[in-house]
């Protein structure tokens, strides 16, 4: 009996040491960074609750929620799941399919994504992991912006709702690539001189012309988004190009390292959010 | 009459005539200034076309239009390069505490 306490008591004290060795002090400190981003906006918005910042601005704006809630009763992207459900599961010319290429057949691993890649050395999203996953398999890559793309990750987006991310920072690369998508969305660009921050955090909730800029907190969970703008589906780094455009800063290409660390930055300020793609926006 | 004349030709003397080899030169420090910003990541959007336009402009014989364009272009490619510097050294400024 004693033997069997002793075991016990070892292999517990094991699993804790492991837990927190899994922990690296790369996601401590990103932890850290999380806790005051999650800090400023509960300051900023006393009244809202932390797991609604998923739905942008939505969250702080009673009319545009008013609205946005009677979208969502027939949601416009409802349909691309289901296409890009019939896209994701059709075979690829040599007899192979999305599923081969993802854990869990592709099935609930948004939550995953973006994820820093130790063998490739980069930020892997999920739009660039599909397209290694076509390329692989002899097919020809899509278009980072909209179209298929965004139908197959608004598939899988769809599957992992309600879980949340589950990113990692493993190493000092991964760190260094978080803190280039911080530096990204805090350095002002473009002939408006505006940096990510500037709107999303200093401006959230304050009126811009006749919109209204979305608390940065929550901006990646709800990707790919259906916008009444673009009259259709879109992916984040579609958006990150209209962004750049919008303040007269020329725009990166999509998928390339400056959009991915700015995703990956993000992403990691968005840890313990519930992710709720696809969803609408204006 | 003669009056008139040399009046005239004063005042067209008077005003300078810049060489197109002045504002071919311009345009190029305008673009060879635009690659350095697009390096540094923050090229602006408007630097290029306004480039490509003074090009057109000088082709089409209007000097004084491409030198506007070019100055406007030189500009636009500074300031992005000072904003890329300031970015560099100030972005901690605005995160959070």
């Amino acid at each position: 009996m004693r033997k069997i306490i002793t075991i016990c008591t070892v292999l517990a004290a094991f699993s804790v040491a492991s837990a927190s060795a899994n922990e690296t002090q790369y996601d401590k400190l990103v932890a850290e960074d999380g806790s005051k981003f999650r800090s400023y906006f509960q300051n900023k918005f006393a009244s809202v609750e932390m797991t609604d910042y998923i739905n942008g601005v939505y969250a702080i704006d009673a009319k545009s929620r008013e609205q946005w809630e009677e979208i969502e009763e027939f949601p416009p992207y409802e349909l691309s799941i289901d296409e890009g459900q019939e896209l994701f599961e059709k075979p690829f010319a040599n007899g192979k399919s999305y599923a081969s290429c993802f854990s869990n057949d592709g099935v609930n691993v948004r939550k995953n994504y973006p994820y820093y890649d130790l063998e490739l050395s980069k930020v892997m999203t999920l739009e660039l992991a599909i397209n290694m996953c076509r390329e692989s398999n002899g097919e020809k890559a899509l278009g980072y912006k909209k179209g298929d793309i965004a139908l197959i990750s608004a598939y899988m987006a769809y599957t992992s709702r309600d879980e949340t991310f589950n990113i990692k920072v493993p190493n000092q690369a991964a760190y260094d690539a978080y803190l280039d998508g911080k530096k990204f969305f805090y350095s002002k660009r473009g002939q408006l001189n505006l940096a990510c921050s500037d709107c999303h955090l200093v401006a959230a909730g304050q009126k811009l012309r006749a919109d209204i800029p979305s608390p940065a907190l929550g901006h990646t969970t709800g990707f790919p988004v259906y916008r009444s703008k673009w009259g259709g589906l879109g992916t984040l780094h579609r958006r990150y190009a209209g962004c750049n455009k919008n303040v007269r800063a020329q725009p990166f290409p999509a998928q390339g390292e400056e959009y991915r660390n700015l995703e990956f930055f993000q992403s990691l300020m968005n840890q313990g959010l519930v992710l709720n793609g696809p969803s609408a926006r204006k | 009459m003669k009056k008139l004349i040399v009046v005239a030709m004063a005042a067209l003397l008077s005003v300078p005539v810049v060489a197109s080899t002045e504002v071919t030169a311009l345009i190029d420090k305008a673009e060879a200034t635009r690659v350095q910003a697009a390096a540094a990541g923050f090229e602006w959007t408007k630097t290029a076309g306004l480039i490509k336009s003074a090009n057109k402009a000088l082709k089409e014989g209007d000097v004084a239009l491409a030198q506007k364009l070019a100055s406007k272009a030189l500009k636009q490619s500074e300031n992005s390069l000072l904003q890329a510097q300031y970015s560099q050294q100030h972005w901690q400024d605005h995160t959070p505490q």
